[in-house]
């Protein structure tokens, strides 16, 4: 009897159900909004972003965009696009899909990855941020506004761009994505190739 | 929400009638109605129920029903339903509520999951929207953003099946009005469900004094439970306990007075600071509603306007069937 009420009510109704709903969104209106831009400057159009748990010990060899997905654990479905589902440029808005924060094994810092690809993998530009912690108890419901003042990058930086995210013209901070491997990765890498050429020389 | 102040003296029973513009009998209807004041605390999430609702604007009988419609050929719908609008159907009999947007004649159109049981006595009302509730120009008082920018304003999260929709008011040139924090589209008409509950981040320094006005619902209510938690509104303003609300014949209760067993039932604290939890005890000598933390009685404990529930017994989605106080039939 149960099962069949639900049934006529759930497919017709708005329910939800959330041990924790979290938001995480960048799109803070014509006027604050702070857009997500690839390493020339342009805004990110097409792009994939996500939510969840990240491996920071693996950033220092990243070296694609699989390695990147590889080192990074979705929180509960919680995905999106960059720039295609609002009317500002480089704009994404997502949430997590409720799960029970009991069961996910999720705890810390919640890390947000951007890419400019439509998934990680494929993704030549990322970037990483540190953007807050998931919560301690449930139920929660939470929205969390990244900018510069909110987050932590560990891949791609804050800068400030000529950038029109509606029809008011700013000049507003921006998330610019950094290539994968980072410039000090490669830099890093670099160096350990040359200090093995060395060795060989010996 | 700090507190929940119903003005019983405002219900007057009987004194508030309507008639929908239609020429069939069956659209006349009466019924009581009122005011309750709800308090959004400041500062805190606060989770809300509409427990009054739109004047019904017609009544009657389905004739018949297949899987996405259901037909009542003494009415127009046409006639009687604004287009554009959104309605809930009810189903007496069941307490089953349908969204229907949309419909041609005597038909009701678009529903998902109907049965054959749906085809019976029925009763349909407008959703109130954030305007209904919150008003078109905000006068509510939810702080707003002179920016356009959701995080600067109140926000109110209404739950859309996958999710939130997110709402803010804005009084930025262009961008002025309740607007969608994910698509800064107009969300004036956004449509709420009562038996969904509301959640409204108020960012402000003081508490603000929400008034819902509207007609009181005689019949009983689903409220539809997934397997998490889940943001119910409890349909009726007055009177309504854990122990008469009728839901203990649909959660899932222990019978071992163990609440990890059953069924939770969240009432949002006066304050908003947190919530109590409630759970179903069969077991003798513990049995009833119990804290779930003092295992007190709490059979008395007045429902909120906004509750949850989290599903910890089967695992299953179920109806939380809520059925009005005894002395609604008078009203």
């Amino acid at each position: 009897m149960k099962l069949k009420h639900v049934v006529a009510t759930l497919a017709a109704m708005s329910v939800s159900a959330f041990g924790a709903s979290i938001t995480v969104t960048n799109n803070q209106g014509p006027v604050n909004t702070q857009s997500v831009v690839d390493n020339s400057g342009a805004a990110v159009e097409g792009g994939f972003a996500a939510i969840g748990t990240f491996d920071v010990a693996q950033l220092a060899t990243l070296s694609s965009g699989a390695d990147l997905d590889a080192a990074f654990s979705v929180f509960d479905g919680a995905t999106g696009t960059v720039g295609t589902q609002t009317i500002f440029s480089g704009v994404y808005n997502f949430s997590n899909n409720g799960a029970d924060i009991t069961t996910t094994g999720f705890s810390g810092p919640i890390h947000l990855v951007i890419g400019n690809g439509a998934d990680l993998a494929s993704s030549t530009e990322a970037a990483i941020l540190e953007i807050g912690s998931f919560p301690t108890s449930e139920p929660a419901v939470s929205t969390i506004f990244v900018n510069n003042a909110t987050a932590t990058p560990f891949l791609g930086d804050f800068d400030t761009f000529t950038l029109q995210p509606a029809t008011i013209p700013r000049q507003n901070p921006a998330l610019r994505l950094a290539a994968i491997p980072e410039p000090s990765s490669s830099l890093l890498i670099g160096l350990a190739g040359l200090s093995l050429l060395i060795r060989r020389r010996r | 929400m700090k507190a929940t102040t119903l003005k019983k003296a405002a219900l007057v029973a009987g004194s508030l009638s309507f008639l929908a513009g239609s020429a069939f009998s069956q659209s006349a209807v009466s019924g009581a109605g009122g005011y309750e004041t709800l308090t959004i605390n400041a500062g805190k999430f606060n989770v809300l129920g509409l427990r009054l609702h739109e004047p019904q604007v017609v009544s009657g009988t389905f004739d018949a029903n297949t899987g996405d419609s259901l037909t009542d050929n003494d009415v127009n719908f046409t006639d009687v339903l604004t287009a554009g609008k959104r309605y809930l159907v009810e189903i007496a009999d069941s307490g089953t509520v349908i969204e229907v947007d949309a419909w041609s004649g005597s038909d009701l159109t678009g529903l998902a999951g109907v049965e054959a049981a749906d085809a019976s006595d029925y009763t349909i009302r407008a959703a109130k929207t954030i305007g209904d509730v919150f008003g078109a120009d905000n006068s509510a008082g939810l702080t707003s953003s002179a920016n356009a920018d959701p995080s600067e304003a109140s926000v109110i999260y209404v739950p859309n099946g996958s999710g939130f929709t997110q709402v803010f008011y804005s009084t930025l040139a262009g961008f002025s009005g309740w607007l969608d924090a994910g698509t800064f589209a107009d969300a004036t008409d956004l449509p709420l469900n009562y038996v969904d509950g509301l959640i409204v981040n108020e960012k402000g320094a003081n508490d603000i004094s929400l008034v819902v006005t509207g007609m009181v619902k005689t019949t009983s209510t689903n409220l539809p439970v997934s397997d998490a938690f889940t943001y119910l509104g409890t349909a009726y303003p007055v009177g309504a306990t854990l122990g008469n609300s009728g839901l203990a014949d649909s959660v899932s209760a222990s019978a071992n007075a163990d609440p990890s067993e059953a069924d939770t039932v969240y009432l949002p604290k006066a304050d908003a600071s947190g919530y109590d939890q409630y759970f179903f005890s069969t077991l003798a000598g513990f049995d009833g509603w119990l804290n779930s933390a003092t295992f007190a009685a709490a059979g008395d404990v007045e429902l909120t306007s906004g509750i949850i529930i989290s599903q910890n017994g089967t695992g299953a989605a179920f109806n939380a069937t809520v059925t009005p106080p005894a002395f609604y039939a008078d009203l």
